[in-house]
């Protein structure tokens, strides 16, 4: 049976034990970038917020007075650091306004999709899709692709994501609401005709 | 809250506040066609692998949480662990630096101390020629300032001209006094002029 979070946050406070930590790094590692590489969608800019956000967890962790509170929402607590952490960049990067958006190469995420040969690499074919579905993420609102990165990437539930962004459980949803019709409406207008394709063989 | 939005908690598994919600997707066709529309649309998502960190980063900040477990902190500039860095040789510049300062002051002091014995030991001795004519304008220097410091240390009537011409002044004054006396000679007019 795996440790739970709590279980090997409390091993690395107690006795200092690193393999722990390693651990929960690992564990949650693909949750936290995946939500970074959709904020800043940059590989090279995420590793280096994926590790300022870890110094600050370190701190705060290491911290008596610090802001972990032990409720067992450990990654809850992270992404709450990463995400401000994410959120510091891009104000220095003044990137927080909605991108020009234009990436629209003719191609479509149905292109992505077909295939006439069956030999076709499949990681290849899973990447072109990723790259599909990233340039028009981005094309959404930000508020409404941070729910969409946060519900998607870290699996936090929609009344933790409604506490993180401080709204309502409702305006998340809402938010969530809108950014699937929004892409999918993206899909649809990029090729309407293989629609049936989106679902998997 | 509405369907619209128990529908996305249903579409993502969560629970949902109404526990005939189920059932009326099943029922309501409207209802059913927007959850099968959004569900294509999340299994798009869900095909989207997730991206990982560099694996250097990963054991970077497992290295920095071992370092924060004993020091109680962590950095975000250390660019290798301590335990790690190489060994560094001492600075040894100032002491070197040191050393040549202090080996100039000592033969300064030791150059000092010989000028002084042989000035203090023979007065009369004159400076030799190999000496250099900044010490001789010196030397100068000062003995002209000894002859103003005695100058300045007589007093002005021990001056040996000052001192006839008091004497010429005393003795014509006294002469005078003895002219202007009573019972003296009387007084001319050539002697009242001035």
């Amino acid at each position: 049976m795996q440790p739970s979070d709590e279980a090997l946050v409390t091993a690395y406070l107690e006795d200092g034990d690193e393999e722990a930590f390693r651990r929960l790094v690992e564990r949650h590692q693909d949750r936290i970038f995946g939500y970074l590489m959709g904020m800043v969608k940059d590989r090279a800019t995420a590793n280096d917020i994926f590790q300022d956000t870890f110094v600050r967890v370190i701190n705060a962790m290491q911290d008596p007075d610090g802001a972990y509170s032990h409720e067992g929402k450990w990654l809850s607590w992270v992404m709450s650091i990463a995400r401000n952490a994410a959120i510091d960049h891009i104000r220095k990067q003044k990137k927080w306004a909605d991108m020009p958006h234009d990436p629209d190469d003719g191609r479509s995420f149905w292109d992505t999709l077909e295939d006439d040969s069956p030999y076709a690499d499949e990681e290849l074919h899973r990447a072109e899709q990723r790259e599909w579905l990233d340039e028009h993420i981005e094309q959404l609102a930000p508020e409404q692709r941070e729910v969409l990165l946060l519900r998607q990437e870290t699996d936090l539930t929609f009344r933790e994501i409604a506490e993180l962004q401080d709204v309502s459980i409702n305006t998340a949803l809402g938010r969530m609401r809108y950014a699937l019709k929004n892409l999918r409406k993206m899909m649809e207008d990029s090729d309407k005709a293989s629609l049936a394709g989106t679902k998997d063989s | 809250m509405d369907d619209s939005l128990r529908l996305i908690q249903y579409l993502y598994g969560e629970d949902v506040d109404d526990p005939t919600f189920d059932r009326r997707i099943t029922d309501d066709e409207e209802l059913r066609e927007e959850y099968e529309r959004l569900q294509e649309t999340k299994e798009a998502l869900d095909r989207r692998s997730s991206p990982s960190p560099d694996a250097d980063v990963v054991d970077h900040v497992v290295a920095q949480a071992a370092d924060a477990a004993q020091s109680g902190t962590a950095s975000d500039d250390r660019p290798e662990r301590a335990s790690d860095r190489a060994a560094r040789a001492p600075d040894r510049a100032w002491t070197r630096r040191f050393r040549a300062v202090s080996t100039a002051l000592a033969l300064l002091l030791i150059v000092g101390l010989g000028w002084w014995q042989l000035r203090s030991g023979d007065p009369a001795t004159t400076p030799s020629a190999g000496e250099t004519s900044t010490q001789q304008q010196s030397a100068s220097v000062a003995a002209g300032t000894e002859e103003e410091q005695s100058a300045e240390s007589m007093p002005e009537w021990d001056d040996r001209d000052e001192v006839v011409r008091l004497h010429q002044r005393i003795e014509q004054v006294r002469s005078r006094s003895r002219t202007n006396a009573w019972g003296g000679d009387p007084q001319t007019v050539d002697q009242t002029s001035p």
